[in-house]
């Protein structure tokens, strides 16, 4: 089968997103500055050849310190997603195969998570674990299985209702060799395209709470931390936001649009 | 005969769904309070003794036995529950002040806060939605479909940072310094309307497809209706279910964009009493701001629901009447054609069969 | 079979039945429309299309879908896909030329000229909207009537078209009507305005046999009103019956056009002898009597293999080698008695599920269940299967009462008893290749060796005459009749002793369906199965079954030899699903 036309716009973000995984894995190659001492560096240098986003109140390199936050932001994410994924396609799985009174209890369990506003429920769980970047990487987690949970079932009770799964048992398969076969992989493939989608949302989520400063303790070149620290020379140096804020965003777009199209695909 | 649905069946989905709406609530309380006053109990009491506090050893020793801390973890936790039920939301252990009379104070700013913040973004998702399907120009459409993905991917604090940045700093439009209630608003709702406008926007985007490609669509395009007519009459009330579902489950949205929001702007409010109480470790508080939002969380989607069948028809004809079983394996041709998904079908036909 | 033709009275493109000059109905002349695909390559859908509507006159285009008769339609009526486009010719109504006019001035054109019924009546109205709002809704738009004026013409129209207390109806919903009073009230809506012509898609395949038959009355009617319609459908029989002129459309283009009775009783274009040799309807109540499914010359072409052929005649002997086993056998192979499954009883004593059913099949023989949507059809289907046990009643499969399987035997039940669905394309795992699935039954049942099963597929789909380079192919690559092909070489390659037939052939071309048809044919006589055949489809069960059931809201209201119940039906009901099948032929 001719596969479908792959967008430019695709293109670019999967050509982005692999640069800032290249940033989380080796970042020395991207940039020569020591992101936590800024050593002799003159203070709130504006934008320049040599700072290309400046440096912030201390003298330290900002895109350096992006550059070597990657890996805290996309290890933080990429928990996060895996804590929702795990968790959450087991739930939906149990929920959707099962039915009777464990779908009962787990749907019910999904309702809670779902009413208690996602902010607020990671806040509690990072004011249980206490603040740090897996902590909040958990905390954002737990607030995705619920959706996690919800679009595995759906997809489930979907498929355990297709012709095609009745048609199995009619061939003679037994019940765990249509849910191995037939079940399993024709529902998962919406369900990884959510979790694609999920791993910019939950960049912002970590960010945030980095933001909020729940997440990594500075120094550590949280995306977060750098703009909330950025934030007190909000008047007079822009760029220690402006451009943080920048990379964030575009990831998060790019991851978006990568979910986006890998959604379509298994669609 | 009749086919009007008898009010009977629409009070027992009422009770059934009020039922379920009970039962997540209880739950979410149960576990919110286990999580925050139960489990840390003595640890949060311990810090009422906090000399900058200047509790009196009187004023600890009411607290403890007001929240049960001097009984069993059951004791504590039904203590708890009729303090919440009664409007009574324990003590702050960062500033010994009653919870309830924090809430007091900061409530009305954050009303204010969620009211003009959720008014624009639903103004925006209309005209972002619109543009991205009735657009003109399909650059101008092509523009405004992609601009719901943008606006999920903006950090809300970050925004609000840039517009502070821009706005007061640079173009000195707002002031920052002893601004009116009316000026103060503007920069924080906006940062508020854009995530959650996002939501919105999308699935009226795709609903608005979803319902033009529907036959209807044509049928009455081929009576001779302009595009405003189709929009009005045909479109918006479908495209509308949808979207009223997603208002609905935005509100946990509007929760955390004010957590955020009111910190960035430092506007007083339920957020930012949340943020210094997760920074000082407040668990009295924490419980009462998760309590309570969820509590609104629920009773929005609860109001959702139970006015849905207001708007759409077909919600009003019970369940019960569907006859032929739908997952019995292959049905007729019929059932693929959409005749056999209304649950009137069946005897309908048969009346027409034999006239 | 149609006679042999005496000299041609039409030749194609030609402009049946048109006085030259006159300007009233419809007149396309030349009409080219193409389609832009993703590669944005402009295809043409129709080239240099002819036709025209007199006033109080019905034009048939019939053709197989993606013949381009919808797009006829739909730039008839100015509503081509976005990416469509006229590239060439004249459509002309009442003398205007429709295709010179800007999307305003068509706009006013649509709806007061030209009234449209569309295929679906199911989602072809409004949820959220009253029936009344729906049928005066072109005079609303077109400032035609002030809202009470629009509300009593919308009672007129409704009684017009034949709906019950049209003041009940009128503040109805459409999800509170049948399927055939929707239609009636689209066919309202379109005649609202006194439009000159309507342009009706399709207007009954989705509606039950003695419905479709009210609805095509009640356009009648409104072209003794002196009203063109312009009918689109992919049934020749019903365009014979009804029609005055009908052009057959094929791959865009309009291969054969005449008048009705021409076209189908001498038909000049090879596509249409086809056409009338595969409509079941027209075969198998043509003069000759009903017409044996024989294995037919384009089934070979698809590189069948050369093995047996045989033929499903109206009687039981002839059968193959292995046929004559079950033959000998004194109890049938299928015995079911007192079938019972009720979901829901109405006021009227109508059943939702089935009620009472008994019936018995000897092997090698094919029993036909035939009833409209909503008559239980399905669930029979089910308990057979194995999937659905029943509240009362058994159904016993060589020894196995399905209705009651134990479950030690129930994988035996599964193998004996094989289901083919409706739509082929929903009953494949839409990741796995089509092998893969024929595969299934073999691994699941372990039939044969590990190392076999490549050459049984191989084997299955050269059987179902296809060719196994296809077996690495996903579902989606294949054609409808081609997937229908892959299903059945599934439930055969379980060797199973009876199949049954669920609208197995219904979602398809007639052409497409007489080939499967022919080949299940000389599948049961080549291997002495017994089938269980299921359709809402008189005329193809009366071709394929030696006996039948007669199905109506859940009860069986006959049962017999196929030849004794459709020559003398003895139920009212019967009577009237044959009355309803339509007879070009007289």
């Amino acid at each position: 089968m001719r596969r479908r036309h792959i967008r430019p716009l695709t293109l670019a973000a999967a050509a982005v997103i692999a640069l800032v995984i290249a940033w989380a894995l080796a970042p020395g190659l991207f940039t020569r500055q020591d992101p936590n001492d800024g050593g002799t560096t003159a203070a709130l240098l504006a934008p320049s050849g040599a700072h290309w986003f400046g440096t912030d109140e201390i003298g330290r390199d900002v895109f350096a310190r992006m550059v070597y936050g990657a890996s805290h932001s996309l290890l933080a994410a990429l928990i996060a997603v895996g804590v929702g994924l795990v968790v959450g396609t087991a739930l939906g799985l149990i929920a959707g195969s099962r039915r009777g009174w464990a779908e009962d209890v787990i749907m019910r369990a999904v309702d809670v998570l779902l009413s208690i506003p996602a902010l607020l429920l990671s806040l509690t769980i990072v004011i249980i674990l206490g603040f740090g970047t897996v902590n909040a990487a958990i905390a954002v987690g737990v607030t995705a299985i619920a959706q996690f949970a919800r679009l595995t079932r759906s997809q489930v009770v979907r498929v355990s209702g297709a012709p095609y799964v009745q048609a199995a048992y009619g061939s003679g398969a037994g019940y765990g060799s249509v849910l191995v076969r037939h079940i399993v992989p024709n529902s998962l493939s919406p369900v990884l395209a959510l979790a694609v989608l999920q791993i910019g949302w939950a960049i912002l989520q970590i960010s945030t709470l980095g933001f909020l400063g729940y997440g990594t303790p500075p120094p550590t070149p949280e995306w977060g931390l750098i703009i909330a620290e950025g934030r007190n020379y909000v008047a007079t140096s822009w760029w220690l936001t402006v451009f943080p804020g920048l990379i964030i965003m575009i990831v998060v777009l790019a991851t978006h649009r990568l979910g986006t199209a890998l959604r379509q695909v298994s669609a | 005969m009749s086919r009007t649905r008898p009010p009977a069946l629409s009070w027992r989905y009422a009770l059934n769904r009020v039922g379920q709406a009970l039962l997540v609530l209880a739950i979410a309380f149960t576990l919110a309070s286990v999580l925050l006053a139960i489990l840390p109990g003595d640890a949060i009491m311990a810090r009422y003794a906090n000399p900058e506090l200047a509790l009196s050893p009187d004023q600890i020793e009411a607290i403890r036995v007001q929240s049960g801390a001097d009984r069993g973890w059951f004791a504590q936790y039904l203590t708890t529950l009729a303090g919440f039920l009664t409007g009574d939301f324990g003590y702050s252990v960062a500033s010994g002040a009653a919870v309830s009379d924090l809430f007091a104070a900061a409530v009305p700013a954050t009303l204010a806060l969620a009211a003009v913040g959720l008014a624009a973004a639903v103004l925006a998702a209309v005209a972002i939605a619109l543009l991205a399907t009735f657009g003109r120009q399909r650059w101008l459409r092509a523009v405004f479909d992609a601009v719901p993905s943008l606006f999920i991917s903006v950090p809300a604090f970050w925004l609000g940072i840039v517009l502070i940045q821009v706005f007061s700093f640079q173009l000195g439009w707002v002031s920052v310094v002893d601004p009116s209630p009316a000026e103060a608003l503007v920069l924080p709702a906006l940062t508020l309307m854009v995530p959650l406008s996002a939501p919105l926007a999308q699935v009226l985007i795709r609903s608005i497809d979803e319902v033009r490609a529907q036959p209807f669509v044509r049928v009455t395009r081929a009576k001779g209706a302009s595009d405003g007519w189709l929009l009005i009459h045909a479109i918006a009330r479908n495209a509308a279910l949808p979207a009223l579902t997603m208002a609905g489950l935005t509100f946990g949205e509007l929760v955390g964009g004010a957590v955020v929001t009111e910190t960035v702007f430092g506007r007083t409010g339920i957020g930012q009493l949340t943020s210094q109480a997760v920074a000082n470790r407040d668990n009295p508080v924490l419980l009462a701001v998760v309590v309570v939002s969820t509590a609104a969380f629920v009773l929005v989607n609860l109001a959702i629901d139970l006015l849905y069948p207001v708007i759409d028809v077909r919600l009003r004809t019970s369940p019960g009447d569907r006859g032929a079983p739908g997952n019995q394996g292959g049905h007729s041709l019929r059932a693929a054609s959409g005749q056999a998904d209304a649950p009137a079908t069946a005897p309908a036909d048969r009346q027409e069969a034999g006239a | 079979m149609t006679g042999a033709a005496s000299a041609p009275h039409s030749t194609p493109g030609a402009h049946a039945g048109s006085a030259p000059g006159s300007s009233a109905g419809l007149r396309i002349a030349g009409l080219s429309v193409d389609y832009r695909d993703r590669g944005g390559a402009w295809r043409p859908a129709l080239t240099d299309v002819d036709l025209s509507v007199e006033p109080g006159a019905m034009t048939a285009v019939v053709g197989e879908s993606g013949s381009g008769k919808t797009t006829t339609a739909a730039a008839v009526i100015g509503l081509l896909a976005g990416n469509g486009r006229i590239s060439g010719g004249s459509i002309e109504l009442g003398g205007e030329e429709l295709t010179a006019l800007r999307p305003a001035q068509l706009a006013r054109v649509r709806g007061t000229r030209i009234g449209y019924v569309p295929q679906d009546p199911g989602t072809s109205l409004n949820p959220l909207a009253t029936i009344g709002t729906a049928v005066a809704e072109t005079l609303r738009i077109h400032r035609l009537a002030t809202r009470a004026q629009a509300r009593e013409r919308a009672l007129e129209l409704l009684d017009r078209v034949g709906i019950d207390s049209p003041e009940r109806r009128i503040d109805q919903y459409p999800h509170e009507l049948s399927g055939g009073m929707r239609q009636r009230a689209l066919i309202a809506a379109a005649i609202a305005a006194r439009p000159e012509l309507i342009v009706a898609d399709e207007p009954t395949s989705a509606l039950d046999v003695t419905v479709q038959q009210r609805i095509l009355d009640l356009l009648d009617d409104l072209r003794a009103e002196g009203t063109g319609i312009l009918l689109i459908t992919h049934d020749l029989a019903v365009a014979g019956e009804r029609a005055d002129t009908v052009a057959v459309m094929q791959r865009g283009r309009i291969v054969e056009s005449g008048p009705a009775a021409t076209v189908l009783t001498a038909p000049t274009c090879d596509y249409t002898r086809r056409l009338l040799r595969d409509a079941p309807s027209l075969t198998a109540f043509s003069p000759d009597g009903p017409q044996p499914a024989s294995p037919a010359p384009e089934v070979r072409r698809e590189s069948r293999p050369a093995r047996a052929s045989g033929a499903v005649g109206t009687g039981s002997a002839g059968r193959g080698a292995s046929a004559g086993e079950g033959a000998q056998a004194e109890e049938p192979l299928l015995r079911v008695s007192g079938l019972t499954q009720v979901y829901a009883r109405g006021a009227d004593g109508a059943v939702a599920g089935v009620e009472d059913v008994s019936f018995a099949v000897p092997a090698g023989t094919t029993h036909g269940i035939v009833g409209e949507s909503g008559s239980g059809k399905s669930t029979i289907a089910a308990v057979l299967a194995g999937t659905l046990v029943p509240q009362a009643g058994s159904a016993v499969v060589a020894g196995i009462d399905a209705a009651r399987v134990p479950r030690t035997r129930r994988r035996e039940l599964r193998r004996a008893v094989q289901l083919v669905h409706q739509n082929p394309a929903s009953a494949l795992d839409p990741m796995w290749s089509v092998g893969a699935s024929i595969a299934e039954p073999l691994r699941s049942f372990r039939i044969g060796a590990r190392s076999e099963r490549a050459a049984r597929v191989r084997e299955a789909m050269e059987m179902v005459a296809l060719s196994p380079d296809l077996a690495e192919r996903r579902p989606r690559e294949l054609s409808g009749g081609q997937l229908q092909r892959v299903a059945i070489a599934r439930a055969f390659a379980a060797r199973p002793q009876l199949i049954v037939f669920d609208e197995a052939v219904s979602a398809l071309d007639v052409t497409v369906q007489a080939q499967i048809l022919r080949l299940l044919g000389s599948l049961q006589a080549e291997l002495g199965l017994t089938y269980v055949f299921i359709s809402h489809d008189l005329a193809v069960v009366r071709g394929i079954a030696q006996s039948v059931s007669v199905l109506s809201r859940g009860r069986q209201v006959e049962e017999g030899p196929t030849a004794r119940v459709f020559d003398d039906p003895q139920d009212a009901y019967t009577r009237r699903l044959i009355a309803a099948i339509p007879h070009p032929l007289g």
